[in-house]
């Protein structure tokens, strides 16, 4: 039932991706380094949130923000901490305002779209510094991409990290593993800002994989599934962003890239990682390769994720966690 | 269509909640809020409830009032729904109880909780096999068969009741079908429980209209029309209550609250399940609001409103003297098929084809019962799985449907082994019943007291829930779990306390033992084994530390 532990070198890799702004899920996956223990941490993407809550503070000294559909306010410092926690646990920005700034934020969208902005940075910040103070003085990287979702402004911060190894579009070596990273995703009804054609997708990733030494011990790390590979099934939406339905349910639709499956063909990597589809968690075979999407939960704080332990020529162990 | 260039991607959009949202890919969570109200239906029919929790206790608990029961259970049931639901939003992941006790308290205390909860869902497996031929096919041909004047039908029902060649077969069938179906993804599984429970709300609401628009005179006159050419009696009608107050049968008891007790728990039995949905979490659209909380309240209040209506009808119409009789009776009960509404409504309406549409309507209960029953135990082996307690295989998934095949063939396996032992032990499907409620109580008392311990143990979680209101100073999910755990503990005094309600004592406490063995047995072997291959299994099941 249970294999026997190998004697052969193990690199442990503890891959998540999609927190989607979540402080707490960031900070999950900087300390899974010591926690199960990991030799490398592998982030695929899609680091920044969605949404912005106001805290609008009244005459009366207490804020008051609308969380998860529920009015709350707070009279206390503590209190005003714990309301700033629960937004961020959610993957959401907090921004203290008060009642005229709060209108303007209604009402003008390009200054909502710079402290929307400001937010996401001033975050990304706190993050990178977080990763580099708690991984200091250990051997454990953390390799990070951007997503689809991720505006361009955030590279300059992923760069500014001394533990943070902000890989897109590159190869590193992780142990005896050469690791293409690739953040772009295909099209999506969104016209997020990291979208690129198929034909796109597919030359720049041959690009990089043309140059891999031993492709069949490689590890992709590529923020969007390959097509039908049950890692990217999700309700198909049209441009207005509705569900298309069927027969009076949503449609299911595989949305990965065509691109992605044909190089995963072609190279036939070890492991290959994906995000993107949240509700398309999985483990899947292509050929040889063993190709995942831990999912992400990441608005309940938790922080789905898979611990990997690969030989040399093989993939020894994957578990998909939440922690 | 526009290719990503720097700075875009950044639009965003007012919303009158005061939360702005940019353009970004969205998740999207598969079950709606309607098909998650089927869900948690479906895991108490009220079609069954109606047949076997209620009215046998008017004979057994003279002077019990079930109207009190009802309003009883009926809070009890809210108290679980909003206790379950606030407790979910903090956590909403499928895997039920293993996920929610396990993470507040300790993933051994979530196993124990997850086994206790398993073998009384695997009971539940082989009790609703085996009442789907006992309750549902071999009665509803006979009752079909009485009505209609077809003695093959009456004759093909009684074989089906003695046979336990038939009961182990059908019952077979209907667990492979289930599991079948499961297999087949998760979107046809809901069409398909969509529709049957469509069917038995229907046949429900049939027994309703036929009901509402005869008299009782008129039930009397047909009543006797149709007993008559079995009895022999002109006034069969009046003959049934005689022969109950032969038998000592008070017809007009005077109320007992010691006798209410029982009847309470016997409604509880069918009627406190209806929170089935945290065991889908992870898939249900807006699990992070009261919406589930919500869902799961209406679905109880549904449920024991449409019982407690269709019970004012049955006593109206029927007569209570006859009704209280008739479910009274032992061997002067004079038909061949038991005393269930579907057999009285069919002789009210006097149609062939009615009766024919009512045992349709009222055997759909079951495989609608099944289907949640099967999904929660594979659910739950799969979360094992993934967590290292089981070999990996069995959390892995089909690619073409997604469903987990290993964990669904594990609890197929389960589920006939038990079934067998069900049909073959002679002890008959009220104390496999009555021990599978008693075991999954364990599990929601432990629920409980995960949610008391939710706000102190896992604070984040809780202020990042659908609500952080307070109640006199402590966290409403507290009191609310603290109130569980006490309405429960109350309730399993009750079951234990009256033994006709079919608990042998004795193989309960040995049941509970071999199942706390199990769990911890399983959860050591794990770890030890897991460990050999430099993975901590307590790590793998542990909140990764955030600070």
């Amino acid at each position: 039932m249970f294999r026997r532990r190998q004697k052969q070198s193990i690199t442990r890799i503890f891959y998540a991706g999609d927190v989607h702004g979540s402080r707490v899920c960031w900070k999950k996956f900087v300390n899974a380094a010591a926690h199960y223990p990991a030799d490398a941490l592998v982030m695929g993407g899609d680091l920044t949130g969605k949404a912005l809550v106001p805290i609008v503070r009244e005459g009366d000294g207490s804020y008051r923000a609308r969380v998860i559909g529920e009015s709350r306010v707070a009279h206390t410092a503590e209190e005003l901490d714990q309301m700033q926690q629960a937004i961020s646990t959610n993957g959401m920005y907090a921004l203290i305002v008060d009642q005229d700034e709060a209108r303007s934020l209604q009402e003008d969208s390009d200054k909502r779209d710079r402290a929307f902005e400001k937010a996401l940075l001033d975050e990304l910040r706190l993050w990178i510094e977080f990763a580099d103070e708690r991984l200091a003085g250990s051997e454990a990287r953390a390799y990070v991409i951007p997503g689809n979702d991720d505006p361009w402004s955030i590279d300059e911060v992923l760069e500014s990290g001394t533990c943070v190894d902000a890989c897109d579009e590159t190869i590193r070596m992780l142990g005896p593993h050469e690791m293409v990273s690739f953040g772009y995703s295909n099209r999506t009804p969104w016209q997020t800002p990291r979208e690129l054609d198929e034909d796109e997708i597919y030359s720049r990733l041959k690009r990089l994989t043309d140059q891999l030494e031993a492709p069949e011990r490689a590890i992709f790390n590529i923020h969007v599934p390959p097509y039908e590979s049950s890692l990217d099934t999700a309700f198909e939406i049209d441009q207005d962003l509705r569900y298309v339905t069927k027969g009076g349910r949503p449609h299911e639709i595989a949305t990965g890239s065509p691109a992605v499956r044909q190089i995963i063909e072609e190279a036939q990597p070890l492991l290959s990682l994906h995000g993107h589809i949240h509700e398309s968690k999985g483990v899947t075979k292509i050929g040889h390769t063993v190709a995942i999407n831990p999912g992400s939960d990441y608005g309940s704080g938790h922080l789905d994720g898979c611990l990997i332990h690969l030989a040399a020529d093989r993939v020894v162990n994957q578990y998909l966690v939440s922690g | 269509m526009k290719t990503g260039t720097k700075g875009e991607g950044m639009a965003s959009q007012g919303e009158s909640t005061g939360t702005y949202a940019r353009r970004a890919t969205g998740l999207v969570r598969e079950v709606s809020p309607f098909s998650t109200l089927v869900f948690n239906m479906a895991g108490q029919p009220t079609a069954v409830f109606l047949a076997i929790s209620i009215f046998f206790t008017l004979g057994l608990y003279p002077g019990g009032s079930i109207w009190l029961g009802f309003a009883m259970a009926l809070v009890v049931a809210i108290v679980i729904c909003v206790c379950y639901g606030l407790f979910t939003s903090a956590i909403p992941r499928s895997g039920g109880d293993y996920v929610l006790v396990g993470r507040v308290t300790h993933p051994v205390i979530g196993l124990v909780s997850s086994f206790f909860w398993t073998s009384g869902v695997i009971l539940s497996i082989a009790f609703i096999a085996l009442a789907f031929v006992t309750v549902a096919l071999g009665p509803s041909l006979t009752a079909v068969g009485l009505v209609s004047g077809q003695d093959s039908l009456v004759t093909a029902g009684e074989d089906i009741l003695v046979s336990k060649g038939w009961q182990f077969g059908i019952g077979t069938a209907l667990i492979l079908g289930s599991a079948v179906l499961l297999a087949g993804g998760w979107r046809w599984t809901t069409r398909i429980m969509n529709g049957l429970w469509a069917i038995t709300m229907l046949g429900l609401a049939t027994v309703f209209l036929v009901l509402l628009f005869k008299s009782h005179a008129g039930f009397v006159n047909s009543f006797n029309q149709f007993a008559g050419s079995i009895t022999g009696e002109p006034d069969t009608y009046g003959a049934v209550i005689e022969s109950a107050h032969k038998e000592g049968v008070d017809t007009s008891p005077a109320f007992s609250m010691d006798n209410t007790w029982p009847v309470w728990a016997s409604i509880c039995g069918l009627s406190l399940f209806g929170w089935l949905s945290i065991y889908i979490s992870g898939e249900v659209r807006r699990a992070r609001d009261t919406t589930q909380m919500k869902v799961m309240s209406l679905g109880a209040v549904l449920h024991i409103g449409i019982a407690a209506i269709l019970a004012v009808l049955f006593f109206a119409r029927f007569g209570h003297d006859f009704f209280v009789a008739i479910n009274s009776l032992g061997e002067s009960y004079p038909f061949a098929a038991p005393p269930y509404y579907t057999f009285l409504a069919s002789i009210a309406g006097g149609s062939t084809l009615l009766a024919w549409w009512l045992f349709i309507a009222f055997a759909a209960a079951f495989p609608l019962l099944m289907i949640p029953n099967i999904t929660i135990a594979v659910r739950t082996f799969f979360a094992w799985a993934l967590d290292g307690l089981l070999p990996t295989r069995f959390a892995q998934v089909s690619s073409r449907t997604h469903a987990p095949h290993y964990a669904i063939g594990l609890t197929v396996t389960l589920s006939i082994i038990v079934l067998g032992w069900a049909v073959f032990n002679n002890e008959g499907f009220q104390s496999v019943l009555v021990e599978a409620i008693l075991l999954q109580l364990v599990t929601m008392i432990l629920i409980g007291v995960s949610a008391v311990l939710l706000p102190y143990r896992r604070p984040d979680a809780w202020r990042s829930s659908a609500t952080t209101r307070r109640l006199f100073g402590i966290p409403v999910v507290a009191v609310a779990g603290g109130l569980v755990a006490i309405l429960l503990t109350v309730l399993y005094y009750v079951f234990l306390h009256y033994p006709d309600l079919g608990i042998d004592k004795g193989q309960f406490y040995r049941d509970c033992a071999i199942i706390l063995g199990a769990a911890l047995l399983t959860f050591f072997i794990a770890r030890t084994a897991r460990l050999r291959q430099g993975v901590d299994v307590d790590k793998l099941a542990a909140e990764i530390p955030p600070e």
